[in-house]
């Protein structure tokens, strides 16, 4: 079903006029009432990352997030179960929750003193004789509850539809690369308690989707960072300003269902495999790892795939793996993004390799890192570009016409070709133009 | 790591610091206004440390990440390239004034070859045409007494929002 979507008061372009495959038209980075529309159609229905287990790991823990712009609380209730519920008090609207995170049986509304399990059941309004049960069933008052909770390896994903395709078919392709995250701790899991990285920019929150999976980008945005890398010793050194070039033989991929694929791992394996199994402790990790994933070719392939960049990872539409880190794009309006860095830690490793972790993660990435702020001036630069409505287009055509694709439908091209770019606007185009339930557009 | 447990209402537990490590300290922000990098490392002792901790997390580096924390070698490479022309979040470079006060020491400090000293920062910041940010933090500095002057064997700063959202803080503060 074609929708017309009013863009601007003057024109009146469908969501098909704004992407076409190889171009995708200025507004959908400018538009408020684009911006509206994909709050509904887009966060409203698919799943979205809220958290890791291990942030809520006991009884009572709680973490705050958002939801496209809906706040949320994701908890963990007396019976281990996992709740993800509006953090908006069933009263007067006013937020039952103030913190990051925290422990806690129960969340009180400050404003009139309604009180909630932390599995979101109400536990009692105030001075309770004001309502008369005809009018006021207690459940009814419970905090709504976002409809849709499921987990993948640890990672916690909530979708605010009734319906919809289950997280195991949204996952799809992606399940492979978010198993290699996982996969790299010696007993198969990540924690995320090591703190968060946050910082803001005046852009377009898929300004921070593509550009994650963009591997046009770091040879030119990074080549102070990249050109200081290279002069360290070493054959990883030698690796810095060939990863992303012309010559590199990476990969960059259209996983499907919007999801993004930089693939380094051309570039990266075939030198940890020479260097995993090169020292003791190298060994004794290998070890591990194949006793627990079958085969010491299995634990070589995920010993090398990643934790010194063998990929990044978008996941539809923001939520993006890469390193060492989860990384959350948090839509605030048009032209303003919150952004989260979430770096895991291998559980069962030591102290010392999982502080490394975080040291080369901080060398890079947070609102001081070495690379990552220049993103962000990447992006407000382009939005203060996009200012120039004479000029409507920005293309998407690099490496349009050297694609492969694999028996699972997987389309892959040169890890600085606009694959991922693509995927990424197909899917959102997708979304966009499907009817809601009632088969009506939200306004 | 300040000193908050007073014995009794009104004695005091620190004192203010010594006109010489206040002077330090004044040095030290204008080397950052002016943005002469080079000379601001040059600060540091070969041990030295500098550390801006992130999420409130403070405590252990082992297991919370930070904002920065970094030895002498990587902060020489951190102003290599915010001295390259290549550091594209500083350029246009940001424009920063700081103010450095509430300088204090504990009162019982011995008088040995280190001193720890507290001091408040205010640092705000203008870049292009519309952002203007205003910092604000507690600093701890290590400071070492070397050749008839100081070095900083180690640097900490306590952003009031290190939890909270920032654009940018490629410079240093």
């Amino acid at each position: 079903m074609a929708i017309s979507l009013k863009v601007t008061p003057s024109s009146d372009l469908a969501p098909g006029d704004l992407f076409q495959d190889d171009r995708v038209h200025r507004t959908v980075y400018t538009d408020p009432t684009i911006f509206d529309a994909e709050m509904d159609r887009i966060f409203g229905r698919t799943w979205l990352y809220v958290g890791h287990e291990s942030e809520i790991g006991q009884t009572g823990d709680y973490k705050t997030t958002h939801m496209g712009l809906h706040p949320v609380i994701v908890s963990r209730s007396e019976d281990g179960g996992i709740h993800v519920l509006y953090n908006r008090c069933t009263h007067r609207a006013a937020t039952v929750c103030q913190y990051d995170r925290g422990n806690s049986s129960f969340f009180r509304c400050d404003y009139h003193g309604w009180t909630f399990r932390n599995d979101g059941s109400l536990i009692g309004q105030t001075f309770a004789s004001g309502y008369d049960p005809r009018d006021c069933d207690h459940a009814q008052f419970d905090l709504v509850r976002v409809p849709r909770v499921a987990t993948y390896r640890g990672l916690i994903f909530a979708s605010m539809a009734e319906e919809g395709p289950t997280l195991d078919e949204h996952l799809g392709n992606a399940k492979e690369f978010i198993d290699l995250f996982v996969d790299l701790s010696p007993v198969g899991e990540i924690e995320v308690t090591s703190g968060t990285h946050r910082y803001t920019y005046a852009g377009n929150w898929k300004l921070q989707s593509e550009n994650g999976v963009d591997g046009y980008h770091p040879n030119f945005v990074h080549q102070g960072f990249l050109s200081s890398a290279s002069r360290m010793a070493g054959s990883m050194g030698d690796l810095a300003m060939k990863l992303f070039h012309d010559s590199s033989p990476g990969h960059a991929a259209d996983l499907g269902n919007g999801h993004g694929l930089l693939d380094s791992r051309p570039n990266i394996q075939p030198l940890l495999r020479e260097l995993l199994p090169a020292t003791d402790q190298g060994r004794a990790y290998l070890d591990v790892l194949a006793r627990r994933l079958g085969s010491p070719e299995r634990a070589l392939e995920v010993a090398s795939a990643n934790g010194a960049g063998g990929f990044n990872l978008l996941v539809f539409p923001n939520l993006l793996i890469i390193g060492v880190q989860i990384r959350v794009v948090h839509p605030r309006a048009v032209d303003r993004t919150d952004v989260e860095l979430y770096p895991a830690t291998l559980k069962g490793m030591p102290d010392d390799v999982n502080a490394g972790r975080l040291r080369g993660h901080e060398s890079f990435y947070g609102p001081a890192g070495g690379g990552a702020p220049d993103d962000l001036e990447m992006f407000e630069r382009v939005q203060e570009g996009l200012r120039a409505s004479a000029v409507p287009w920005l293309p998407l055509l690099r490496g349009r016409r050297r694609g492969r694709v694999d028996d699972h439908g997987v389309d892959w091209g040169h890890v600085t070709d606009e694959q991922p770019q693509r995927a990424f606007h197909r899917q959102w185009l997708r979304l966009m133009e499907e009817a809601g339930e009632d088969g009506e557009v939200p306004a | 790591m300040t000193v908050t447990s007073e014995p009794s209402p009104g004695v005091l537990t620190i004192r203010v610091a010594d006109a010489d490590v206040a002077a330090f300290l004044y040095h030290e922000a204008r080397l950052l206004d002016e943005r002469r990098y080079d000379e601001w490392v040059d600060l540091f002792a070969d041990d030295g440390l500098y550390w801006i901790p992130c999420n409130d997390a403070g405590g252990d580096p082992v297991r919370s990440v930070t904002i920065v924390h970094e030895d002498v070698a990587a902060l020489r490479s951190r102003v290599g390239r915010l001295t390259s022309g290549k550091q594209y979040a500083q350029d246009p470079p940001s424009r920063m004034c700081r103010a450095v006060s509430n300088v204090y020491v504990a009162a019982d400090a011995s008088g040995g070859g280190e001193a720890t000293v507290h001091s408040t920062l205010l640092a705000v910041e203008a870049r292009r045409h519309h952002t203007k940010h205003v910092f604000g933090a507690r600093c701890t500095h290590v400071l070492r007494r070397v050749d008839g002057g100081f070095r900083i064997a180690r640097k900490r700063v306590d952003l009031v929002d290190s939890d909270q959202f920032f654009e940018n803080l490629t410079f240093l503060l």
